[in-house]
C-alpha cells in the first residue's frame, strides 16, 4: 500500500544509531572520536557499493529467517541496555520488571500499528531529539574547557568498536525496497548525521563533562545531569522523555522487523507481535546482556555486508554465465 | 425498503387516491384535493406545511384554473408539461415512492385520471431557522453567516462564494425511512477522482433506516476506528468553501447545518479562517499559541502530578517549598486531587450545556464560584492544583475541535503520570504518537505535512505566509497522500 519515504527511513536510522551512541558505555578518550569516524567511515564505503545492485536478497526464505532471527536477538540486547541504562535515566518505576512490563505493554500496542507507523513516528522523535539536543548543548556551553579536547590515543579501539554495534544496517537491507528515494543519499545522510552526533557528544562529554562523564556509565546521562539550561528548573524531564521514546521506538522497530518478515515468510501467520516480545523479554533475561551483545556483534558484519555481498556476486556470476 | 416505493401509479384517479390514503394511513398532513382541470378529473397533492399556499395558489392553481377544455387526459398532461412552465423543479412521477417522496419534500404533485404518470411541482414553503452566525467556530474578520438546517439553502450559500461550474453538487438519498437529502460537494478540477469514488462506495454502504445528523454517516467515512476525528466539521460556508479549493470533498445533509470534511488532517485543528485575515507575523504567533495549548491542555496537570510525586527534585526551590506547602493538609492524594477536579468540571460543563440557557448561567456561577471557592476554603482542593487545572481546561478551548480526544486522554495522562511519573507520561505520549502516527483519512495520513514530511507545507502549518507567496502555491491536499507500493506490514 505505502511506501516509506527517504525522511522516515533516514529517521529510523539515526533513531538506531543514536540509541547505541547513547548507551555507550564510557568514553575513554578523544580517541574514540576518530576510532569511531573510521568505522562509519568503513560501513559507508562497504554500503554503497552494495546498494547499486539488486541482491534479491529476501527471495530466499533461509535469509529473512536469519534476520528475523538476528532482529529477535537484538530487540532482547536493547531490552538489556534499556535495564542497565533506567537508572542513570532517571526513571521512576520501582523494579526493572515493573519497567519492563510496562515499556511491553506499550511495545505490544506500537508494534501491532505496524512499520509504517513507526516510520511516521520516527521523524517527528527525532525532532523532539534534536531539540533535547539543542537544549543539552545550551546547558553544557557553560561548562566547556575547550582545552580539554586534544588528541589522544586512548578509545580508538573502543570506538572502532562501535562498527558492530550499527544494528540499524540490517534494517536497511529489509526497509531497501520499500524506499521511495536514493538509497545512496538515505545512506549518507545517515551517515554524516550519526557521525555529527558523536562528534558532538564526545565533544561535550569530554569538555563539560570531564574526567567525571568519561569515567562515569553512560556519559550521555551523565552529561544531562550536568546540563541544566536553566538556573530555576531543571531540564531531566525532557530528557527522561526523551530516553522513554526512544526505548519504546528500538522495541517497536526490532518487534515490527521481526513480525513483518515473519508474515512475509508465512503468510498464515497473524499478530505474532506479542509471542516476539515476549522471546525477546525470555532472551534477555535468560541469556543476558554479554551473550546478546557478542552475538549481535557477531551476526551484524554477516547480514549487514556478508550476505548481500555474497548474494550480488552469485548473481552476476549467473547473469554472466547466461550471457 | 418499504412495500409501496416500487408499486407503479394505476391510471384511475379513484384508485390512486385511495392507494395514497390507504398509504398514508389518512394522516392528517396528507391534503387531497379532487378538482376538474380543462374537464379531466383531477386531483392535486400536497403535504401540509411543506407547501407555500400564496405561491401555490398564484403560480399552480390559478394557471391550471383557467386552461381550456382538453379533449382527454393525454392532451392535459402534455398540455401542462410542454407549454406551461408552472415551476422551475418539475419531475414526472411514475411510481408511488417518488410520489411520497415529493409530497415529503414540499411538492405539489397533479394527479390525472386516466394517466399512469403524475406531475410533481417544487412549491417548497417549509419553516426553516434565517441565516445567523454559527454558534461555534467564531471569528473576528470572516463573514457572519452560517449554515441553516435546509440543504438547499445551504447550497446557495455555498455557491455564492464559488461561482464556477468547477464546483459541483451530488444528491443522493440516505437513509431508507427518513429519505434524506444527502449532497456531495468538490472542486471538480481539484479533487482526486479516487477519494470521490471512495466517498460514493462509502456512503453506499450505509444502509440506515434515518440520517438525523451528520454523526450518523460519519463512521462511514472513518475506515479506522481513532481517538481523534479523521472527519472535519464545519458550519461556516467560507471554511467549506477554502476546503473545498484544497481538493477536499464535503458532504451536506438536510436537517443539519453541520457538513462533514474529508479528508482531515492533525493541522486543520489548528487552523481558523481569521489566519488569513491576520498579518502573516501574528497568525503565526497564534498558531505557535495554539500548539502550545494543545500540550498544556493535555499535557500539564499530568506533568504536574508526575514532577510533584514522582521527580520533586526536578522542581525548582521555590517552586517546592509552595507546593509542598499547599498539599501538606490536603485529604486526596495529588492524581485523585487532579482527576477529582477535571471530573468536577466536566460535571458543571455538561449541566451547563444541557439546561436551558437562562439557568446554565446560574449552574456556571454555582460550579465555578461557590464550589470552586468552598473546595479551596474547605481544604479539599490545593490552590495551585486548582490554578494548574484552570489552566488546562482554559488551553483546551483554544482548539476545541480536539477537545473529546484531549479530555479523555488528559485523565490516563494524569493516571500514568501519578503511577510511574514521567516514565509513564512518555509510554503514553509514545503510544498516543504511534495511534496518531497509524490514522488514517482515505489514504491521507493524518500527521501530514509533519510526517511524512513536506518542508513546503511548514509555510502554512509552523508559520503563515502572506498571500503574495500563497497565492502561487496551487496546494492540493493530494500532495499529502502517500504513493503506492506494497503494504508494509
Amino acid at each position: 500500500m505505502n511506501k516509506i519515504t527517504s525522511c522516515q527511513l533516514l529517521s529510523l536510522l539515526l533513531l538506531q544509531g543514536i540509541w547505541e551512541i547513547l548507551c555507550i558505555p564510557s568514553i575513554p578518550g578523544s580517541g574514540m572520536l576518530w576510532g569511531a569516524l573510521g568505522a562509519y567511515l568503513v560501513q559507508l564505503l562497504l554500503l554503497l557499493p552494495l546498494l547499486h545492485g539488486e541482491t534479491g536478497l529476501f527471495r530466499r526464505k533461509w535469509v529473512g529467517l536469519v534476520f528475523a532471527g538476528y532482529f529477535l536477538i537484538a530487540g532482547a540486547r536493547n531490552l538489556c541496555q534499556i535495564a542497565s541504562a533506567a537508572p542513570d535515566a532517571l526513571l521512576s518505576v520501582s523494579g526493572r520488571w515493573t519497567a519492563a512490563a510496562l515499556l511491553l505493554v506499550t511495545c505490544l500496542y506500537t508494534s501491532a500499528a505496524g512499520i509504517k507507523a513507526a516510520a511516521r513516528c520516527a521523524p517527528l522523535t527525532l525532532g523532539l531529539l534534536a531539540l533535547s539536543v539543542l537544549i543539552l548543548t545550551a546547558g553544557a556551553w557553560q561548562h566547556i574547557v575547550p582545552e580539554r579536547f586534544y588528541w589522544e590515543r586512548g578509545g580508538i579501539r573502543e570506538g572502532g568498536a562501535l562498527f558492530f554495534t550499527a544494528a540499524e544496517l540490517p534494517m536497511l537491507w529489509v526497509l531497501r525496497h520499500r524506499l521511495e528515494g536514493s538509497a545512496h543519499r538515505t545512506l549518507l545522510g545517515y551517515t554524516l548525521a550519526k557521525s555529527g552526533f558523536l562528534a558532538l557528544l564526545v565533544f561535550l562529554c569530554i569538555t563539560a563533562g570531564g574526567r567525571l562523564a568519561q569515567s562515569a556509565d553512560y556519559p550521555f546521562f551523565t552529561l544531562t545531569a550536568l546540563s541544566q539550561p536553566l538556573q530555576g528548573q531543571r531540564a531531566d524531564a525532557l530528557y527522561i522523555l526523551l530516553f522513554v521514546m526512544l526505548c519504546v521506538m528500538q522495541i517497536t522497530m526490532q518487534a515490527g522487523l521481526t513480525a513483518h518478515l515473519l508474515e512475509e515468510l508465512f503468510p498464515k501467520l497473524r499478530h505474532t507481535a506479542p509471542a516476539i516480545l515476549l522471546t525477546m523479554l525470555g532472551l534477555s533475561g535468560g541469556l543476558g546482556f554479554r551473550t546478546l551483545d557478542g552475538l549481535t556483534a557477531m551476526l551484524l558484519p554477516v547480514l549487514a555486508f556478508g550476505i548481500p555481498c555474497t548474494l550480488l556476486l552469485l548473481g552476476q556470476l549467473k547473469r554472466r554465465a547466461a550471457a | 425498503m418499504n412495500s409501496y416505493e416500487t408499486l407503479p401509479l394505476p391510471a384511475s384517479l379513484e384508485e390512486q387516491m385511495a392507494y395514497l390514503r390507504h398509504i398514508a394511513g389518512n394522516s392528517a398532513d396528507l391534503l387531497l384535493n379532487p378538482v376538474k382541470i380543462g374537464g379531466i378529473p383531477c386531483a392535486l397533492a400536497a403535504c401540509e406545511g411543506m407547501v407555500s399556499s400564496a405561491v401555490l395558489g398564484q403560480l399552480l392553481i390559478e394557471p391550471l384554473m383557467q386552461l381550456p377544455s382538453m379533449p382527454d387526459s393525454s392532451a392535459l398532461a402534455s398540455h401542462i408539461r410542454e407549454r406551461m412552465l408552472l415551476s422551475l423543479d418539475r419531475p414526472i412521477v411514475r411510481d408511488l415512492g417518488t410520489l411520497f417522496r415529493l409530497l415529503h419534500s414540499g411538492f405539489a404533485v397533479l394527479l390525472i385520471d386516466g394517466q399512469t404518470l403524475a406531475l410533481g411541482f417544487g412549491m417548497q414553503g417549509y419553516e426553516k431557522r434565517s441565516i445567523s452566525e454559527p454558534s461555534g467556530e467564531a471569528n473576528v474578520m470572516g463573514a457572519h453567516e452560517g449554515f441553516i438546517e435546509s440543504l438547499r439553502p445551504n447550497l446557495s450559500l455555498l455557491r455564492r462564494r464559488m461561482k464556477t461550474p468547477l464546483l459541483r453538487y451530488e444528491m443522493h438519498t440516505m437513509g431508507t425511512l427518513s429519505h434524506t437529502d444527502v449532497a456531495l460537494c468538490w472542486m471538480d478540477d481539484r479533487v482526486p477522482p479516487d477519494l470521490l469514488r471512495s466517498i460514493r462506495e462509502a456512503l453506499a454502504a450505509a444502509e440506515l433506516e434515518t440520517v438525523i445528523t451528520p454523526g450518523y454517516l460519519q463512521p462511514f467515512l472513518e475506515k479506522r476506528s481513532s481517538l481523534f476525528n479523521t472527519v472535519s466539521v464545519t458550519e461556516r460556508p467560507d471554511v467549506l468553501a477554502a476546503k473545498l479549493l484544497e481538493g477536499r470533498i464535503a458532504v451536506m445533509m438536510d436537517g443539519s447545518p453541520f457538513a462533514l470534511v474529508v479528508p482531515k488532517l492533525l493541522v486543520e485543528s489548528f487552523q481558523t479562517l481569521d489566519d488569513y485575515s491576520f498579518k502573516p507575523y501574528y497568525a503565526a504567533f497564534l498558531r505557535w499559541v495554539k500548539y502550545l495549548a494543545f500540550l498544556l491542555t493535555l499535557l500539564l496537570p499530568a506533568v504536574y502530578v508526575a514532577l510533584s510525586v514522582h521527580h520533586p527534585e526536578l522542581l525548582n526551590r521555590t517552586l517546592l517549598l509552595l507546593l509542598t506547602k499547599a498539599e501538606a493538609d490536603e485529604p486526596l492524594s495529588l492524581p485523585a486531587e487532579a482527576i477529582g477536579v477535571l471530573l468536577m468540571y466536566e460535571v458543571i460543563r455538561e449541566a451547563g450545556l444541557r439546561l436551558p440557557k437562562v439557568v446554565g448561567g446560574a449552574v456556571s456561577i454555582v460550579g465555578g464560584l461557590i464550589i470552586g471557592d468552598a473546595a479551596v476554603s474547605s481544604g479539599l482542593v490545593s490552590t495551585p492544583m486548582l490554578t494548574v487545572t484552570a489552566i488546562a481546561v482554559t488551553a483546551g478551548f483554544i482548539v476545541p475541535d480536539l477537545n473529546p480526544a484531549v479530555t479523555v486522554m488528559r485523565l490516563f495522562f494524569i493516571a500514568a503520570g501519578g503511577l510511574w511519573g514521567m516514565y509513564g507520561i512518555g509510554l503514553l505520549g509514545m503510544a498516543l504518537l504511534f495511534h496518531l502516527c497509524h490514522a488514517e483519512s482515505f489514504g491521507f495520513p493524518v500527521t501530514a505535512p509533519f510526517s511524512p514530511f513536506y518542508p513546503t507545507a511548514m509555510r502554512d502549518v509552523l508559520t503563515r505566509v502572506g498571500f503574495r507567496t500563497m497565492q502561487h502555491g496551487g496546494f492540493t491536499v493530494e500532495r499529502f497522500r502517500e504513493t503506492g507500493g506494497r503494504r508494509v506490514s
